[in-house]
């Protein structure tokens, strides 16, 4: 049977279009500007969704955005909320969360379980015996959840938006419209945002069955829509606030990250439920949700009502119902007396039956509905009196029993809130500078006083911001709290809902805080309390009073928890957006793309891994670029080091400072090896400092580390105020390193430096000009072979490139990557910083205390390592071999290393060495290790042992004549 | 930073590893990245608030 009113004056539904849809294998027909919900509602379908846990029938509570009930599935959009989600043509849903279909709902059966699922069983129940736990957990995976993830959803790329204003408001009630307003009148550039699709908030459904609400906000929405200022961002919802005033603004296509000099919050309340036997039963719901039913989607919500009441708005409510043609079989009220409104008197004129001090006990149901309430006295300490109680017929039941403040961007920005007695909530106690609450949020209840507080806030935000604007700072809050203190009620069958996103009920929070969980922030983690989907905007409030009772004390005692962004779940796709991860390439890149070079991320540049060769596998290709290094001439670009300039009066000085070895004494055209430490004594870079003149100097960073070393080096000397000055030219050149026994080949061809190995001897440094590039020529041994690491302006890579390759091709020149520059290096013993060391690795356990000079006065690190000498080492870094027969699986990096059934360390580097013929590597090993004969097992992934046996660095060539060279 | 050549082995390990995060008053290096000037903040962090902020050797004694 159709549920749609005849025409509404103001309703946002267009009935001109029709939308067809399916539900559960049902066609049904709804309108444009209807939601998921009232289109189901206004069909004939009652039971929108299935709850939680006991999986009991549910339908609409808030029509607000927290009715986390009535959640549906369309295709790969899940956890669709009904209550908002715009109906739009041939949508497919279902209920989430059912087990087959929310009419036949088999897990229904929980329902009846329920007396064994107490509040935290699964803390309790499935620790033991731990051999089940994988069968417990299998079947929570399967009966928990909500909609179902769709593996094969598409990638969805969600851009962002960045935006700024002077005053943000957020809420498009009256006091939100009067505030945008006022600050726009003084000149102040607005945005103001709302979550529904029309703005307006309570002026568009809490009417009291009268015109003047409407013709108020017709009067407000053409002052707004004609402002210059003001710009209206409907479904649009103010979901984070966070430092600075920056609030992410959720709509349905993106996430906008709004920068406000000011913000008003008018976001309102979330109106209540009482809490009774049965208040889940579908057709019971929040009065404001009735309303919006009726006006904004022209949606019969019952056909005779009780209103449950707790203040004036509930008669106002009982007087919509009475106006669009709906029965009102009693309005009871859990107040006394009469509150005086007119509203009461309007609805006594109407002959509605008014039952004072009564409290509604418990809902009956008729098959899934309601279908009846049972009304009692009230004692005298506010208990129902179920002795005496009358059941009343009825299809529908509304609650208006008090507001909680929806204030969490309030607490975000960093408000302090206070409970209110008088307005029976929590208001703001203090707010931060340019920050302003207004309306119900701000305990603020009449509807001209919400207008008046608007155009105030409106007036001290222009003022704050330096507009010409004054305003008398005063706020009427509500003098007869809107809210009841206690609308809870105890029944012998439970069933009555605290909480209708987790399913718990008022005993639930009782054996919680039995159980100790007597904190409102243990309470909300052992019971779940507010931790579902709604985030307890309906059941955050009742916890409180429900605590604060059971301790004997206030709610403003108890207090609320912690509000953290985001106020409301936000997809994950507009927060994922684009990834964004740049990267740098060197400027011989194209070089290496045209020789077949696979590439890999280094810090944040690539690299040439190694070249790929036709018919060649990658370990193929390695070892054949190794071998030409070892045999005739290898070229690799070294671009990525960090590359540095320091002069002046103090460098030496300065470098002694923070590098560990001493470079006063060098020779101009020398270069050393440098170490870096952090104050704590670990290795944090390595590099090579090569002296061009007295007080001028090159040096080179690990790949990773030039950013970090060229910064700090700044702020050391932004204390030291040494006279130096420091130059990061890491990108302006560019490097590469020629290496091997004929390395010397083919660049005598292309310069006139003399390359003899007394002119230019093993670390040495030159300045030379190779095939017209001017260069510097560092003779380096980082491979163990002759070389020269030749650095030259970034623009004139390419030309220095081809210039070698050319002249080295008689001589078998293959470029090599950095795969093989690994190898090479390991086969020489020479360390890898980040690779073989770690953060908390010094140079005592690296073994190149070689490089450390600590009778120097000072240098970073030097005071920690004082102490660090006086203790024995845990490890030491030591080079290991594998017996050479070692078949199938080797051991790789960071595999353990084992003695006595202990772990004794761990392997750093490893790899088969073509010249060496064996497996070999690096590896901490404990002192006892190096101390008995150097044996130890590997133990690799699949828990084998594979027996090595410490051996002497270098590896290869360990007088290192290869690399000198007659020098 | 105290004198590495009279402070004890305790002053220094304080130095080097103890950190106190609670929030309040803290004095903090900054970078600006654009110009390469290391500055001090005062900052607040329980307020997110800067007090001042000055270049190293020129602040309050």
């Amino acid at each position: 049977m159709s549920a749609r009113l005849p025409l509404v004056a103001g309703e946002w539904i267009d009935r001109s279009k029709k939308f067809g849809f399916d539900f559960e294998s049902e066609r049904f027909q709804g309108f444009a500007g209807d939601t998921v919900s009232s289109a189901l509602l206004a069909a004939g379908v009652r039971v929108l969704g299935r709850s939680f846990k006991y999986h009991r029938a549910r339908s609409v509570l808030s029509m607000a955005n927290h009715d986390v009930n009535a959640m549906f599935q369309d295709g790969a959009r899940l956890n669709l909320r009904g209550d908002v989600e715009p109906l739009r043509d041939r949508m497919v849903l279902a209920a989430v969360n059912t087990f087959g279909g929310v009419r036949r709902d088999r897990a229904r059966i929980f329902d009846k379980l329920s007396a064994v699922l107490p509040v935290g069983f699964y803390y309790k129940a499935f620790h033991t015996p731990k051999a089940w736990f994988p069968f417990w957990e299998r079947m929570f995976r399967r009966v928990t959840g909500l909609g179902e993830l769709d593996f094969s959803t598409p990638h969805i790329r969600t851009p962002k938006r960045y935006d700024f204003c002077d005053v943000l408001v957020v809420g498009a009630g009256p006091s939100g419209l009067c505030a945008s307003l006022a600050a726009a009148d003084a000149g102040a550039k607005v945005v103001l945002v709302d979550e529904n699709a029309r703005i307006g908030g309570s002026l568009t459904y809490q009417r009291g069955g009268s015109d003047d609400p409407a013709a108020q906000l017709r009067n407000l929405a053409s002052g707004i829509s004609a402002h210059p200022n003001i710009s209206v961002r409907t479904g649009t919802l103010a979901a984070g606030c966070y430092a600075d005033n920056w609030v992410a603004l959720v709509d349905a296509e993106r996430m906008t990250k709004i920068r406000a000099r000011a913000i008003i919050v008018a976001s309102g309340v979330c109106e209540q439920p009482a809490v009774f036997h049965n208040n889940d039963v579908p057709g019971v719901m929040l009065a404001s949700a009735a309303q919006r039913l009726i006006y904004r989607y022209a949606v019969r919500p019952m056909q005779s009502a009780v209103v449950l009441t707790g203040n004036q708005d509930g008669y106002a409510a009982a007087l919509d119902l009475i106006a669009n043609g709906i029965r009102v079989e009693a309005v009871v009220d859990l107040r006394r007396t009469d509150g005086g409104s007119a509203e009461e008197a309007r609805v006594t004129e109407a002959g509605i039956r008014t039952l004072r001090g009564h409290c509604i006990y418990e809902a009956r149901a008729s098959g899934s509905m309601v279908g009846a309430a049972v009304i009692c006295p009230l004692l005298t300490g506010g208990e129902a009196d179920a002795s005496r109680s009358e059941t009343v017929r009825c299809d529908g039941v509304l609650m208006s029993v008090g507001y909680a403040p929806a204030a969490a961007l309030l607490h975000q920005a960093g408000a302090a809130m206070r409970f209110d007695v008088q307005v029976g909530q929590f208001v703001p106690a203090s707010l931060p500078g340019g920050v302003f609450a207004v309306g119900r949020v701000n305990g603020v209840y009449a509807l001209e006083d919400r207008q008046r507080d608007g155009s105030r806030a409106g007036l001290e935000a222009a003022k704050y911001l330096g507009f010409p604007a004054s305003a008398a700072p005063v706020v009427v809050r509500a003098a007869v709290a809107p809210s009841h203190p206690y609308p809870i009620f105890d029944h012998p069958q439970a069933k009555n809902f605290v909480d209708f996103d987790e399913d718990l009920q008022l005993k639930d929070l009782a054996n919680a805080v039995q159980e100790g969980f007597d904190n409102i922030e243990l309470l909300k983690r052992y019971a779940t309390i507010g931790m579902g989907p709604s985030q307890g905007k309906h059941s955050n409030m009742n916890a409180i009073r429900v605590l604060a009772k059971l301790l004997g004390t206030t709610p403003g005692e108890v207090g609320t928890t912690t509000s953290r962004p985001f106020f409301h779940p936000v997809p994950m796709s507009h927060l994922a957006g684009r990834g964004f991860a740049p990267y740098r390439l060197t400027p011989l890149h194209s070089r290496h793309e045209r020789a077949g070079a696979v590439f890999m991320q280094a810090g944040i540049w690539l690299r040439p891994e190694f070249y790929m060769t036709r018919g060649k596998t990658r370990l193929e290709a390695v070892r054949e670029e190794a071998a030409a290094v070892r045999t005739g001439v290898g070229i690799i670009d070294v671009g990525t080091l960090g590359k540095m300039e320091i002069s002046g009066p103090d460098a030496a000085t300065f470098l002694e400072r923070i590098y560990t070895g001493r470079f006063a004494n060098m020779k101009v055209g020398m270069t050393r090896y440098a170490l870096m430490l952090d104050d704590a004594g670990v290795i944090i870079d390595d590099g090579v400092v090569a002296r061009l003149g007295e007080q001028r100097f090159y040096f080179t960073t690990t790949t990773t580390g030039s950013a970090n070393v060229y910064r700090e080096m700044t702020r050391l000397n932004t204390m030291w105020g040494m006279e130096v000055g420091i130059v990061n030219v890491t990108g302006a050149y560019a490097a590469v390193n020629l290496a091997g026994p004929r390395a010397r080949d083919p660049l005598a061809g292309v310069t006139n430096l003399d390359l003899s190995a007394e002119a230019f001897p093993y670390l040495g440094v030159r300045e030379a000009e190779i095939a017209g590039v001017p260069a510097r020529l560092l003779r380096a041994g980082f491979v163990g072979e002759l070389g020269y690491e030749i650095h030259v302006p970034a623009d004139r890579a390419c030309a220095l490139w081809d210039a070698l390759m050319e002249a080295g091709g008689v001589h078998g020149i293959r470029p090599f990557g950095v795969e093989a520059q690994r190898l090479l290096r390991l086969e020489k013993g020479h360390i890898i910083i980040g690779q073989d060391t770690d953060g908390l690795t010094t140079p005592l356990e690296a073994a190149v205390d070689w490089a450390v000079k600590m009778d120097k006065p000072y240098f970073v690190g030097q005071r920690s390592l004082k102490i660090v000498q006086r203790k024995n080492p845990k490890a030491k870094l030591v080079g290991f071999t594998l017996d050479s027969a070692t078949e199938g699986k080797v051991p790789r990096e960071c595999h353990l290393v084992i003695r006595d059934g202990k772990i004794a360390g761990r392997v750093t580097s490893i790899a088969w060495s073509p010249a060496m013929e064996k497996y070999l590597g690096l590896a901490f090993a404990s002192p006892e290790i190096i101390a008995n004969g150097g044996g130890f097992f590997i133990r690799m992934d699949g828990g084998q042992m594979v027996p090595a046996r410490i051996a002497k660095t270098p590896f290869y060539d360990p007088a290192g004549d290869r690399q000198k060279l007659g020098a | 930073m105290p004198d590495p050549d009279t402070c004890t082995d305790v002053q220094w390990a304080d130095y080097v590893f103890n950190r106190n995060g609670a929030p309040g008053i803290k004095k903090e290096w900054w970078l600006h990245l654009a110009s390469g000037i290391w500055f001090v903040a005062e900052r607040d962090t329980a307020a997110d608030e800067v007090l001042r902020t000055y270049l190293y050797g020129e602040g309050p004694a």
